[in-house]
């Protein structure tokens, strides 16, 4: 019998193709989106990992110091005082192969990193570069280590830049053009050593001080020091002040770090269409149970269990959620490849660079995307399948009639959303909770409003009836109340809708608001008229200097009015890095300061004097330092403590700045050098000619970048778009799946009200007058979906901009919200809905009226 | 055509057949038949041999697989699907087996639909529908959603419906079906005594073979044939 039973079932839900077709699909959708955005990010960052990790070899610890460099003595004396251990010096930085025209070479204007190693210790630290490892390294070896200028490259990188041994290669490090030759071209053995070689220029020591200018220095030491803590404890206490000792795990943890509160909030966006995908499931769960009340009915009579009935329903959920998923994680493979360009790009202009171009198919990622499909198609159905094996199983009208809209289930929903709502505002008030809380609260509060969708329908309905049969007569009326009669499924369409759409809102909104506050600040903040700086790159910060040659000769030239210069430098407080720049302080640069707990008065004169720093909003946020405060500092002294002034508004970067007046920084760093300068134009000089005229002035062999204040503002805006131009991705998916949604419901009721319409049009309603029925209500439910989308969308919005820029970045941003954005999304859901309801709407009116009066 | 006058249904070799599987089913196999204005029919016959099929076709809402069916003097077969519903909308009432009332209007609007269908609206219209409600005894019940009345109040609001556009010819299948011999009596006389002053015709479907005897002609359908029966005692 439970074959029959099986049977029974299968043959009612086969009758309904299409409505499992769009769950199906819907599920896939929010699965695809899941996965596409997490292996994108992963993939990533994981380039960047492996890469990092295949380089640093068995190395555990660095000796590194601030922009100076290690001395290049103490490596001499770290070997002499113990022999035993292996240790290497390593010279790094980034460079970038380019033409004689100083345009960048090969696919997608690869970022080396050029890695100066003296290969006698890499035995010892990164055997595949020594001996027993790649032979072709150990040929050339000689060859490297004599002859200046020469470097390495490995097969891979030869074919990408086209170029073969005993060529030339021209270089940009930092701000000059080099040039190197290539020695020799390795064919890497092994996983690891492709992954070490990969975009790297692998050059001697002394030529890599050559190329950086870093003469006598070293970026840092590498050791392994395994875990003997007693050992690294007295290399520490060994150390002069101004370098210390590190873990070299820590380094790289702080990169993920970085970009974790991005992909957060990219994850946040995607699990949206996965709950939208939910609903469908949800959706046509219930409408399945619901068709077959009259056979669960009969089959509940003939003696079979509810168990078993809840088992029949389960299986089909899961294998729903099992196509859908399978499906889902295929096309995320596919949403990943696209999204990757998008997202590398956005890694690379904020945080660091990479050049990854294939999606990684992380395990983990796929098993939890997997199971979060599975679970929520298992989770939509559970309310349906316990409906189905209910007490007494509801005969007579399959549709839920008027009567269920009086029924208490509204309240109890609204009040259990409103219970959701009031969890979700604790979680944001609390600020014990971190980012991860904040991120449930914003499910809470989407949550928690949908739990509204049914009260607030009905309402609107009851509203629309009264106008809609005005206009529309009868029709329209029976249109509005079709709405209320049908709670159950139109508020579930509603509901789905509504939270689609109120992401794109919540995103429109918060990058409205992230993009004026951004523009304002540009404004205050770019104080010069000119800008010049040395090209660098490393994502986020400016390291690479300005030879002070040209600092003297760009700030006395002709149109120059006044100057001010920025040295941006990386330093650590307590272990953790930094970012660090020494400003120098004029009129016009104190104006470009808006500190948000000191007046500036009190700031600027003290800020020159002492021993003082102000911070970033993001660093104080993270750091949680602010005025008052005291903050230690590594420098070339030895660690010392700085008094925090104030802090200021700044979106430059999301770890934030310490910044110190040059004269500060004089004190306690030996760096001299300038990244980069802002000049004003004397009255009159017109800023774009004061640029070509500077330009003009500057050798050829010298890469600084001038620009007017206009073109960084434009360079800024771009960037500022590029990193949102995944949402924008990301909102046309969930729209798709409200869609979907929709759709789904529609067919639904289609289905369900399809002896209403074949009555209908026995009584002499003609299939164009059943159309148009269809369609009013449609359009209705469209209104109903934009207007609850309206405060859901603006809750969200608050949420994302008060709450979650605040605890990912510690940024506060301006509210904005306009009217446009708003009607467009009201009109698009209308649109949506009619677009939505086009399919139904024929169908229902070609349905034959002889068949839908048969009694079933 | 001479006889529209008096003929107001007529069909000629009339065939419906259902595919099943392999097989067809023939539902009705050359079915004859007219309908005279004012008359009172009455269909019998055991279940499934056609009874819903036959009113289908006169209403037009299905359509016949061979020979023809004129109603009120249009051949159904020739003219268009909208033409069949206007046609149905103007001159036909209707009362079906099962779902009958729709179920979002109250009893008054959903009296008040097949008038407002026809371009009839205003105090008329409402003062029409009070006055068949009220005939009906539902007088009270004007603002009640459908689902609040029970079977047998349900199938007289559909009564009264079936008459609110003042139709030509009302076709009622198993209108009495939920009731009991008592009210199912009164039902019919109901539907007769609104339907003869004004020389309307009604075909009634009904198992009911006692309320035969209100009628004009009593057909049996039986096999896919038509046969008229003699008037009982
Ligand atoms: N759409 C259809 N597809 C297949 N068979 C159909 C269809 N509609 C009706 N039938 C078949 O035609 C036959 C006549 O159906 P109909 O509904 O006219 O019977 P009926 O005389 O009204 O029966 P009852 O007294 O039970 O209402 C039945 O055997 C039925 O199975
Ligand atoms: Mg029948």
């Amino acid at each position: 019998m439970s074959v029959l039973v099986t049977l029974a079932s299968l043959r009612a839900l086969a009758r309904h193709r299409w409505q499992i077709a769009l769950s199906v699909l819907g599920i896939a959708l929010g699965v695809a989106v899941v996965v596409g955005i997490d292996l994108a990010g992963a993939s990533s960052l994981r380039g960047f990992r492996l890469s990092t990790e295949a380089l640093t070899g068995k190395a555990t610890h660095e000796i590194s110091a601030g922009s100076a460099g290690v001395p290049e003595e103490l490596f001499a004396q770290l070997a002499r005082a113990h022999p035993a251990l292996a240790m290497a010096p390593v010279v790094e930085s980034l460079a970038l192969a380019v033409d004689e025209g100083g345009v960048a070479l090969g696919p997608g204007r690869t970022t080396f990193t050029l890695l100066g190693v003296d290969l006698f210790s890499e035995a010892r630290l990164r055997p595949w570069l020594g001996e027993g490892g790649s032979a072709g390294i150990w040929d050339a070896n000689l060859t490297l280590l004599s002859e200046p200028g020469s470097c390495l490259i490995s097969a891979e990188t030869a074919r990408s830049l086209a170029v073969e041994r005993g060529a030339t290669l021209r270089l940009r490090v930092g701000s000059h053009f080099e040039h190197v030759r290539v020695v020799g071209v390795i064919v890497p053995e092994g996983p690891r050593a492709t992954l070490a070689l990969k975009d790297l220029l692998l050059v001697d020591v002394a030529t890599a001080q050559e190329l950086t200018g870093l003469i006598g220095r070293l970026t840092r030491i590498d050791l392994a020091l395994a875990d003997d803590a007693e050992l690294a404890q007295r290399i520490s206490a060994s150390l002069p002040a101004s370098v210390s000792l590190r873990s070299s795990a820590l380094r790289l943890a702080g990169i993920e770090e970085l970009t974790g509160a991005f992909r957060l909030n990219l994850r946040a966006l995607s699990l949206v269409a996965l709950l939208v995908g939910m609903f469908l499931v949800y959706n046509t769960m219930t409408f399945s149970v619901v068709r077959r009340r009259s056979l669960i009915a009969t089959l509940r009579t003939l003696g079979v269990t509810r168990a078993r009935i809840f088992r029949v329903i389960a299986a089909e959920a899961l294998w729903l959620g099992v196509i859908g998923t399978a499906l889902g994680v295929w096309l995320g493979t596919v949403i990943a490849r696209v999204l990757l360009g998008l997202v590398s790009q956005t890694m690379n202009d904020l945080y660091f660079a990479s050049s990854v171009r294939e999606v990684h198919l992380d395990g983990e990622i796929l098993l939890r995307s997997v199971a979060l499909g599975i679970g929520a198609t298992v989770i939509g159905a559970l309310a349906p399948a316990f409906e189905a094996t209910g007490e007494r199983p509801r005969l007579g009208l399959a549709v839920s009639t008027l009567e269920s809209a009086r029924k208490s289930w509204i309240a109890r929903l609204a009040l259990l959303g409103s219970l959701a709502i009031c969890a979700a505002l604790a979680l944001f008030a609390l600020p014990a909770f971190g980012l991860e809380a904040s991120f449930v609260g914003l499910l809470l509060l989407v949550l928690g409003i949908g739990c509204w969708a049914p009260w607030f329908t009905v309402r609107c309905a009851r509203i629309f009836a009264p106008i809609a049969g005005r206009i529309l007569g009868m029709f329209g009326r029976h249109a509005a109340r079709g709405i209320e009669a049908q709670l159950s499924r139109t508020s579930v369409a509603i509901a789905a809708m509504a939270v689609a759409l109120s992401a794109t809102i919540g995103m429109g909104v918060m990058i409205d608001s992230f993009r004026s506050t951004f523009v304002k600040w540009l404004e205050l903040s770019l104080e010069g008229d000119v800008y010049v700086a040395a090209p660098t790159l490393e994502p986020g910060h400016n390291r690479s200097t300005i030879d002070p040659k040209w600092v003297e000769q760009l700030t006395s030239a002709p149109g120059v009015a006044g100057f001010s210069t920025y040295r941006g430098f990386a330093t650590h407080s307590a272990g953790r890095p930094v970012q660090g720049a020494a400003v120098s302080v004029n009129a016009e640069r104190e104006s470009a300061f808006e500190f948000s707990d000191a007046r500036a008065e009190e700031v600027w004169p003290e800020f020159v004097a002492g021993d003082t720093v102000i911070v970033s909003e993001s660093f104080g946020y993270r750091a949680q330092l602010g005025r008052g405060e005291r903050i230690s500092l590594e420098t070339d002294r030895g660690v010392r403590e700085f008094l925090i002034l104030g802090t200021y508004a700044d979106f430059a970067s999301e770890q934030g700045y310490v910044l110190l007046s040059r004269d500060t920084y004089g004190r306690w760093f030996d760096d001299r050098g300038v990244t980069s300068l802002a000049l004003q134009a004397e009255p009159g000089v017109d800023p774009d000619a004061l640029v070509a005229q500077l330009r003009a002035s500057l050798p050829a062999e010298q890469a600084l970048l001038v620009r007017s204040n206009r073109s960084i503002r434009e360079s800024s805006l771009e960037v500022f778009e590029r990193t949102f131009a995944v949402t924008g991705v990301l909102q046309i998916f969930a729209t798709l799946t409200a869609a979907i949604g929709v759709l789904s419901a529609l067919l639904a009721l289609e289905l369900e009200r399809a002896r209403e319409i074949g009555m209908l049009r026995a009584l002499g309603v003609t299939p164009r007058e059943v159309g148009r029925l269809v369609l009013a209500q449609t359009g209705m439910l469209g209104l109903v979906a934009g207007l609850l989308a309206l405060p859901l969308g603006i809750a969200q919005a608050l949420v994302l901009v008060l709450v979650l820029n605040k605890r990912s970045f510690g940024w506060s941003l301006d509210l904005q919200v306009d009217a446009w954005p708003l009607l467009t999304t009201l009109g698009l859901s209308v649109a949506a809905a009619l677009l939505a309801g086009a399919l139904p709407a024929w169908r229902m009116s070609r349905a034959r009226p002889a068949l839908a009066l048969r009694g079933d | 055509m001479e006889d529209t006058e008096k003929v107001v249904v007529r069909l000629r070799a009339v065939e419906k057949h259902y595919r099943e599987g392999d097989s067809t089913r023939r539902v009705l196999d050359g079915v004859d038949l007219d309908i005279a204005r004012g008359e009172f029919l009455v269909v019998h016959g055991p279940s499934g041999s056609g009874k819903s099929t036959l009113l289908n076709l006169i209403s037009g809402i299905d359509l016949a697989d061979g020979g023809a069916i004129h109603v009120l003097g249009r051949e159904l077969g020739k003219i268009s699907e909208t033409s069949r519903t206007l046609l149905r909308r103007e001159r036909l009432g209707f009362v079906f087996q099962f779902f009958n009332l729709i179920p979002t209007l109250t009893v008054g609007e959903n009296l008040l639909f097949p008038q407002e269908l026809v371009g009839r609206v205003g105090p008329d219209a409402v003062s029409r529908a009070r006055k068949l409600l009220d005939r009906v005894g539902l007088a009270q019940r004007w603002s009640t959603f459908p689902d609040r009345l029970s079977g047998g109040e349900q199938q007289r609001v559909a009564i009264a419906r079936a008459l609110a556009h003042d139709p030509d010819i009302v076709l009622a299948d198993e209108p009495t079906g939920n009731l009991d011999d008592e009210s199912a009596r009164s039902v019919v006389e109901l539907l007769q005594e609104l339907l003869r002053p004004a020389q309307k015709t009604l075909v009634l479907v009904t198992h009911n073979l006692a309320l035969g005897r209100l009628a004009d002609r009593t057909l049996r359908v039986a096999h896919g044939k038509l046969a008229e029966e003699a008037r009982g005692p």
